[in-house]
């Protein structure tokens, strides 16, 4: 993953809403090849958030979705299935700190926008997902004053709940979280940690009141075929910008496309089932 | 009497003769990090494949001092283009293990800052140094050179506040230290290629800073049977 040294991207796909139902179908097939491109770019004012959408000869005109006086970077977004983008990301200020906002697009309306408190000044890599029930999930990484740990919290509708560390306190860092759906609808989070021997990939899932069931994750459970189909979809990105992020799609017949961030499984993608 | 001093003059002998031949044995000199590691933009995309001189930014110049200093050594390149600490965690057993050098030459970060705190940082690049010494190989510790390319970003605090963990991390393990930080800052927008990457007199700055420490490592560990023979 190559982070800085050739582009001042980071980039984040999210697919737009591709499926709205049996009737739909036909409708959608062309907005079936439709992705969203989210990313942070420095066009002369410092850091700001852009977007562009992919059209039939590659990405349309970009615009500026998020202009502070601070720098706005590591984006990541998805669409719901009413068709809003949820978009997450840091802004790292000029004491370095760095907060998590968030923000809902209200198609057309002023979008809801905001600040997800997490209690600490250093957060890092945030990813964002909407449950089968449609309520959105974020996922991040802060530094405790001891080491990284993962966080996760969900949008009730009024707000974000508080932040809910997923794995045990340890002094070790866990960093790099990734939300997905397991076969069942679970929303589980997956995540890298430093432990004896290197890092590896750890894994819990949501169960209605907390996250469960930590587990080591084996590379191949998640290579199935999105790879090839996001290669094939995608046109090759502007310029400006460098793939660093996922892909969140909606394929007919409902099934939940996600690319895993490269830096959870480098350029390998999973398909929920 | 005679006889026993002379078989005494001979055995020394031998021995210096086996340490000459310890001292002039050539070192073997891995440098493992990212893309200023490799010698972006002089020898992209030659990079992470142990290629010698002249491939590479300041492995070269510190080759080349290095000899000229009397040091038989051989500067392998295994930076990547893009590598972050957490990459280097990854692959510094195996490599090492493929390798076996005497000398490794650890600088990596400037990619994570965006991603990991500086204590991650921090916590990934023991990781490489304990690994190092664990095989009884030499690690030598760099910072993080400046970074004027991602300014906007704010990085410059987290790139300080990492350097600050380095340098103690160099002083709890005992291990030699080359601060590019600190040689390249006052003069960076002269030396960088940029904002992130030295132009080739920053690299030829890193070599000099590499230098230091690193001979003064191969005069440490050269001298070593000397003074064993002393002792003895």
């Amino acid at each position: 993953m190559s982070i800085k040294g050739r582009t001042r991207m980071a980039v984040l796909f999210c697919g737009l809403l591709l499926w709205a139902g049996p009737v739909a179908a036909a409708a959608a097939a062309d907005a079936a090849d439709a992705l969203r491109l989210v990313w942070a770019a420095d066009r002369g004012q410092g850091f700001d958030l852009f977007t562009a959408v992919q059209e039939k000869n590659g990405w349309g005109p970009s615009t500026r979705l998020v202009d502070g006086p601070e720098a706005d970077i590591t984006p990541a977004c998805t669409v719901d299935q009413g068709g809003r983008l949820w978009l997450v990301w840091i802004v790292r200020d000029r004491e370095g700190r760095s907060q998590l906002r968030y923000r809902i697009d209200a198609l057309g309306r002023k979008p809801r926008e905001g600040r997800i408190v997490t209690g600490f000044d250093d957060n890092y890599a945030p990813v964002v997902l909407i449950d089968r029930e449609g309520t959105g999930w974020v996922a991040w990484a802060s530094y405790t004053g001891s080491s990284d740990d993962v966080f996760a919290s969900r949008f009730d509708g009024a707000g974000w709940s508080a932040p809910l560390r997923v794995h045990a306190a340890n002094d070790q860092p866990d960093v790099k979280p990734f939300l997905s759906l397991s076969g069942d609808g679970r929303v589980q989070v997956t995540w890298l940690g430093l432990r004896e021997g290197g890092y590896q990939r750890f894994q819990v899932q949501w169960n209605g009141t907390g996250f469960l069931g930590e587990r080591v994750v084996a590379d191949k459970t998640w290579e199935q075929g999105m790879h090839k189909h996001l290669r094939r979809k995608a046109p090759p990105l502007p310029r400006e910008t460098r793939a660093q992020g996922m892909v969140t799609a909606f394929l007919p017949g409902n099934r939940e496309i996600q690319a895993v961030p490269d830096w959870v499984f480098p350029l390998t993608f999973s398909e929920g089932r | 009497m005679t006889r026993s001093l002379t078989a005494l003059l001979f055995a020394v002998l031998l021995l210096l003769g086996a340490v000459r031949d310890t001292v002039a044995a050539r070192f073997l000199i891995d440098t493992v990090g990212d893309s200023i590691t490799s010698g972006y933009p002089y020898y992209w995309p030659i990079e992470g494949n142990g290629c010698t001189p002249p491939c590479g930014g300041y492995q070269p110049k510190l080759q080349s001092l290095l000899l000229a200093a009397g040091k038989d050594v051989l500067v392998r390149n295994y930076g990547v283009r893009g590598a972050s600490t957490a990459d280097g965690v990854a692959r510094i057993d195996a490599l090492l293990d493929a390798t076996t050098p005497q000398f490794v030459l650890i600088m990596e970060g400037t990619n994570d800052l965006l991603f990991l705190s500086p204590n991650t940082v921090y916590r990934n690049i023991a990781y490489m140094v304990d690994a190092t010494l664990a095989r009884g190989e030499v690690p030598v510790l760099g910072t993080i050179p400046p970074d004027s390319y991602n300014a906007v970003q704010n990085l410059n605090k987290p790139i300080v506040e990492t350097n600050v963990l380095l340098r103690q991390l160099a002083r709890d393990r005992g291990i030699g230290l080359a601060d590019h930080y600190a040689a390249l800052v006052g003069n960076w927008s002269n030396l960088t290629y940029e904002g992130l990457h030295p132009n080739l007199a920053g690299y030829e700055v890193m070599a000099r800073t590499w230098f230091t420490p690193v001979h003064d490592r191969i005069n440490a560990m050269t001298s070593l049977p000397w003074l064993m023979l002393l002792l003895d």
